[in-house]
């Protein structure tokens, strides 16, 4: 073609470009005719200015390279390199020549290379990396850059980057020492290695990440196949910072098996989140390559490797002990097969791995990345110190714990009281459970005292330590533990009263705490009896007693009973000690709720304070007091209505708790609950709903469900938060139903992950019921025509699928199995006869028809262009649906076989914006149908007749409504606006009028997609 | 969904200002636009075309959550697919030269009619090549250039990823015309000026 028949513009400097593009911007500004003139008024002085503006304005008319469309461009070319596998057959890469490929994977290919300049053939390993990551220079150069910090990395366990460089066509690649070995867990697995010997492996990988910190350089990208052991058994760390190379995170990169991408197990909650990686993300690696090297298992009790499930156990769940992992058959793996890899017995393995190894492997994987080791020296030095019989840092400081590392380290020459060794024998089977974190009585205990005393504080201690988590999941019943230690008590201790006197009293605390009431109030009477024959002239142990049955009773609500002992501490404390003694604020709040109970708010809030000023006055650290008056006093405002000052107490209080406790304690749950019921007596609802939703967080992860119980007990949930799934509600004997789908059950507040379930309710929003049961994210339902079925779409399999279960919630079946296929089903709509369901296949959009009992596949639409949302017509005949092929989504009709699809709005130009979402609507009576556009700049919903006339527009409002559905009687239009940043449910006449809406408002929680029919004529049978 | 939650929180933090997540956001999308092309390549489809409207929202719905993202926001993930597209189509050109020849490419063709493959490869480079240096004068021209000849974005949808108005849009499109002109066929003087 010739290149010369147009002029070309001479100008040179980006200068020059940049004053022609400004003047061009005002010529273009011009219709047409009116620029010459412009030009030659503009340049009248700079006429080589007008000249290059008029060549450039020219050669823009003519034929250009932009007037093909780069995809129709490049298809051949594209269609070409794609009938091969993506290698790049290359030969030599640098200096190196390339033997063999070893492997490949989303980040590049590694190739097997030599360096044939070198007289001893050194063989590398050669990493090609893909070919996006050549064409951006910035990364490139970053590359370069970094590549000189990894070289700089010399130790004998990692494996050395050598060279690297740019091939001709702008692919970086690097070389590293070619390392031949195993990965270590299976290394491990093969020669049958012993824990110990396991952990010496182990220690032998912290030291090289910790040197490899030290410089600081972070792995991000730990796991068995980047460290392998070599025939000699030596340790070889691959990939050091590799990703970190390629700007990518281990949570990012691409493992590519049948096209999906996996969220690598080995990721750190933070990696997974996306957020800042550092040091303590190794850490966490480094745990969970511990986990496996003990147990065979991966710490979560994954269902699948599907990304969402991996990356929720991750984000959410706690991470199980290896000893309990030990002892859990896996796939693949039995019991004893695990223990014989390791050179034991399964019982024995579980007992060598339980407490330290537990405690250390926790710690490291902690979702917090504070709270976890806070180096890689920490960690290896907790291994070490576990392997030589110190205690190990992991465990927490604890006197008991410390002692008994200290007998057993020393077994010969401790001499040791023989009260102490018959209280430890004792209570042996309470000192094997694992140390909890509730520091706040442990650190109450005084200084030395008699030997008795001593036993009793050992053992006070221990039962502190004993109360479990309710995730305690050895296998034994923590309950059981306490019960056992409980029968033993009453023969323990024989001829010292007043010790055992504080046991009982110990007891039922730990007792209360686990929230079982009546034995709680059983040992504390029974401690009171003691005490009572004890000391008849009373003594300060008496008004503590009496202080934690007082709360014990307030709890079983006999408040009467709950005032005699407040009183009677009182009176005792004040006779005794006198009116300002600390220990009086205790009972003060004990008798401040007691007033709340009986109503006397006033009475309660005065109490609170004095509690409060003596807490205050009180020298010494005494914040955990101090909160717990302020929220006392907290509770006495809210309940005599001053919910501001209420707020702020609580907030006092929240702020004290957290400095000196872990957030999943009950106290701080408890605040927290109490916290958000003022936010809701305020009216705040959108605050309250989050910190409700916090708080039950807090208490999942808690100690105990009973402590749910306990602490919400003064309160009444807010409606639209159900606790739990009620048995299903017979729908009323006439009218409709809308089904809808909402998140109001998370997304947790830590993360993204929403719990997208399906709702159901009358039409005026009451009885408002779940139907799914929380395990997947589900959408699009459609009630079924007779009102006995809903349809909806669920995320499974690494896919979407359409499921069928009863308008109850009962009987879900699994209408499609194209998920496994990548074809996907979504968007169910029923046929008016009930005996098909249209939808839309996710992969490739297309409309598809299915028989309700799951038969007859068939595509409508086999079309290249995505169509999808089908809508039927109410007397079956016909399909409305949306379809991308004349550019954007617009709407279409076409018969119910799929032929004749003709586009609807042919005269009013109507150009529904809305997309592949919400669906076209009809009416019932077939005149309407009704859809979402955005032609008028916002998302607003129209009606039309079937054949494009008469567009309606019903909603004008600059907030977002989408996804209409009618009414069975056709008088109204359900659909969804999102209002404080997330949908809700409106529902208005079908002419627009009278919209209103009926879920509640929320600025964490959505409710959307709605769906009208009728509701069942009968309870749905079964 | 593949990778959903990576995906949609991604395009969120960036349309939050978060710049790092774009450059983990790329390469995902950079994978599916590159996925999606060959499969649409594979199908039994005559004339063998890809569509890179159709492309570009295949790859929007594949990978981004709808129950999340605002619709307006779908004009940002068409930015950085067609940005996506942009390096698949040229990293293809530039593949296939690596594999097949070496040089530099000659000429470039202004029309599509019975190119061969290597003349395909070669015009993309050289469009590329433009368009760095384009974007070194202009950037937002040079983007516009992107979302319409590689993404296949309408006016209206370059126009609201890049927050300006179509008829900005439009000056943008006649500039990188006459530039391209010019950068594609050197720095011969012109004989005449339009009177």
């Amino acid at each position: 073609m010739p290149s010369t028949a147009m002029p070309a513009t001479t100008a040179r400097s980006p200068d020059q470009w940049r004053r022609l593009f400004t003047a061009a911007d005002e010529a273009l500004d011009l219709p047409t005719e009116s620029r010459e003139a412009f030009i030659a008024q503009r340049c009248a002085d700079d006429p080589a200015l007008g000249a290059e503006l008029r060549a450039l304005l020219a050669s823009a008319e003519a034929l250009s390279p932009l007037d093909t469309p780069a995809a129709a461009l490049a298809a051949p070319l594209v269609a070409e390199l794609s009938r091969e596998p993506d290698a790049v057959m290359v030969s030599r890469i640098g200096p190196y020549r390339i033997l063999r490929e070893i492997g490949r994977g989303g980040m590049g290919a590694v190739y097997l290379a030599e360096r044939d300049d070198d007289q001893f053939r050194k063989r590398v390993a050669v990493k090609l990396l893909p070919a996006w990551s050549a064409t951006d220079e910035h990364r490139v150069r970053r590359f370069i850059e970094e590549r000189q910090i990894l070289a700089a990395l010399e130790h004998s366990d990692i494996a050395r980057l050598l060279d690297g460089g740019v091939t001709v066509d702008g692919l970086p690649w690097f070389a590293m020492e070619y390392v031949e070995g195993m990965p270590i867990d299976r290394y491990c697995d093969t020669h049958g290695l012993t824990i110990e010997q396991r952990l010496a492996l182990f220690r032998r990988v912290c030291g090289a990440v910790a040197y490899a910190h030290r410089n600081l350089v972070v792995h991000r990208d730990l796991k068995p196949g980047n460290i392998l052991i070599d025939t000699d058994g030596g340790v070889k760390l691959l990939d050091f910072g590799i990703a970190k190379l390629l700007g990518g995170e281990a949570g990012a990169e691409l493992t590519q098996t049948r096209d999906r991408v996996m969220t690598p197990l080995y990721a750190s909650p933070e990696q997974v989140r996306g957020g800042p990686v550092s040091t303590t993300s190794d850490i966490y690696a480094l745990g969970v390559l511990l986990h496996e090297l003990l147990t065979g298992h991966d710490p979560y009790r994954l269902r699948s490797r599907e990304p969402y499930d991996v990356a929720r156990a991750i984000l959410e769940e706690e991470p199980e002990r290896p000893s309990v992992s030990a002892g859990r058959a896996g796939t693949g793996h039995d019991v004893d097969g695990i223990a014989r890899a390791r050179a034991t017995t399964s019982v024995r393995l579980r007992r060598r791995l339980e407490g330290d190894l537990d405690s250390i492997v926790v710690t490291a994987l902690d979702k917090n990345p504070a709270r976890r080791y806070r180096s890689v020296e920490q960690l290896e030095a907790d291994v070490q110190r576990h392997l030589t019989g110190l205690p190990v840092a992991a465990r927490g400081d604890s006197r008991v714990y410390r002692a008994r590392k200290f007998v057993r380290r020393h077994r010969a020459g401790v001499v040791v009281g023989a009260t102490f060794s018959l209280v430890v024998v004792g209570f042996a089977v309470i000192t094997g459970i694992q140390a909890v974190r509730i520091r706040a009585e442990a650190e109450r205990v005084a200084a030395e005292r008699a030997a008795a005393e001593t036993a009793v504080q050992y053992v006070s201690t221990t039962l502190q330590e004993a109360v479990p988590s309710p995730r305690d999941t050895r296998g034994v019943d923590a309950r059981e533990y306490l019960d056992n230690a409980a029968a033993r008590i009453d023969s323990a201790l024989p001829g010292q009263p007043a010790a055992r006197a504080r046991l009982m009293f110990e007891m039922g605390r730990v007792y209360h705490r686990l929230g079982v009431d009546d034995r709680a109030q059983h040992f504390l009477e029974a401690s009171l009896a003691l005490q009572r024959a004890l000391y008849p002239a009373g003594h300060p142990d008496l008004a503590t007693t009496l202080n934690a049955l007082g709360a014990v009773l307030l709890d079983r609500r006999d408040v009467d009973g709950a005032e005699r002992a407040f009183n009677e501490a009182l009176g005792l404390r004040a006779r005794l000690l006198g009116p300002t003694h600390g220990q009086g604020a205790r009972t003060f709040n004990g008798l401040a709720a007691v007033r709340r109970r009986q109503g006397r708010a006033a009475d309660a809030e005065s109490l609170a304070l004095k509690a409060l000023s003596i807490d205050q006055r009180r020298p010494g650290d005494n914040r955990a007091d101090v909160a717990q008056s302020l929220r006392s006093l907290g509770q006495a405002l809210a309940d005599r209505g001053d919910g501001e000052e209420a707020r702020r107490r609580y907030q006092e209080s929240l702020a004290l708790l957290r400095q000196v406790l872990p957030e999943e304690h009950p106290d701080v749950a408890g605040t927290v609950f109490d916290l958000a019921a003022a936010f809701k007596q305020s009216g705040d609802t959108a605050k309250a709903d989050s910190l409700f939703r916090y708080a039950r967080g807090l208490y999942e992860g808690l100690l105990t469900t009973a402590a749910l119980a306990t602490s919400s007990r003064d309160v009444t949930l807010p409606a639209g938060l159900p606790l739990s799934t009620s048995p299903p509600v017979a729908s009323a004997p006439s009218g409709s139903k809308i089904v809808f789908v909402s998140d109001r059950e998370g997304p947790d507040p830590i993360g993204h992950l929403g719990r997208q379930e399906i709702y159901i309710m009358n039409p005026d929003g009451s009885d408002q019921m779940r139907l799914t049961n929380g395990e997947f994210r589900d959408n699009s339902p459609a009630l079924s025509p007779d009102g006995r079925k809903v349809a909806f779409s669920r995320q499974i399999d690494g896919g979407i699928d359409i499921f069928l279960m009863n308008a109850d919630g009962t009987g879900e079946t699994r209408l499609t199995k194209l998920a496994p296929t990548h074809l996907g089903a979504m968007r169910p709509a029923w046929s008016p006869d009930g005996t098909w369901i249209a939808f839309q296949s996710y992969v490739r959009p297309d409309v598809y028809l299915i028989n309700v009992d799951g038969t007859g596949l068939l595509n409508l639409t086999n079309h290249p262009s995505p169509d999808g949302c089908a809508a039927w017509s109410p007397d079956g005949r016909r399909i409305a649906f949306v379809s991308v092929r004349e550019g954007r989504p617009t709407l279409y009709v076409m018969n119910a076989d799929g032929s004749n699809p003709v586009l609807l709005s042919v005269e009013n130009d109507v150009k529904p914006g809305g997309g592949f979402w919400p669906a076209p609507a009809w009416s019932p009576d077939g005149r309407r149908i009704a859809f979402v556009s955005d032609r008028d700049g916002n998302h607003e919903i129209y009606t039309i007749d079937p054949d494009g006339k008469t567009l309606v527009r019903l909603t004008d409002n600059a907030a977002e409504d989408a996804h209409p559905s009618w009414s069975p009687d056709g008088r109204q239009i359900v659909f969804h606006r999102r209002v404080l940043g997330h949908g809700q449910i409106f529902v208005m006449n079908a002419d627009g009028t009278a919209q209103h809406r009926i879920t509640e408002l929320s600025s964490v929680a959505f409710n959307g997609f709605p769906s009208w029919g009728r509701a069942a004529t009968k309870s749905p049978a079964r | 969904m593949q990778g959903d939650a990576d995906i949609t929180g991604l395009l969120l933090a960036w349309r939050a200002g978060d710049a790092g997540a774009f450059d983990r956001l790329f390469p995902l999308i950079y994978d599916e636009v590159r996925r999606i092309a060959r499969r649409q390549l594979n199908r039994e489809h005559p004339g063998h075309t890809l569509d890179s409207t159709a492309l570009v929202h295949e790859a929007y719905f594949r990978l981004v959550d709808q129950t999340r993202v605002a619709w307006a926001d779908r004009s940002h993930f068409f930015a950085v697919a067609a940005q996506a597209m942009h390096r698949v189509l040229v990293d293809y050109a530039r593949q296939y030269r690596a594999e097949k020849r070496g040089g530099a490419p000659e000429r470039v063709p202004l029309t599509d009619d019975m190119l061969s493959v290597e003349e395909r490869a070669d015009t993309l480079i050289l469009i590329d090549d433009a368009l760095r240096r384009l974007a070194e004068l202009d950037e937002r021209v040079s983007r516009v250039v992107e979302c319409r000849f590689f993404g296949g974005l309408t006016e209206e949808e370059t126009a609201q990823a890049l927050g300006v108005t179509a008829r900005t849009v439009r000056r943008d499109w006649t500039k990188a015309r006459g530039w391209l002109h010019h950068a594609l066929n050197g720095d011969a003087r012109h004989d005449r000026a339009l009177s």
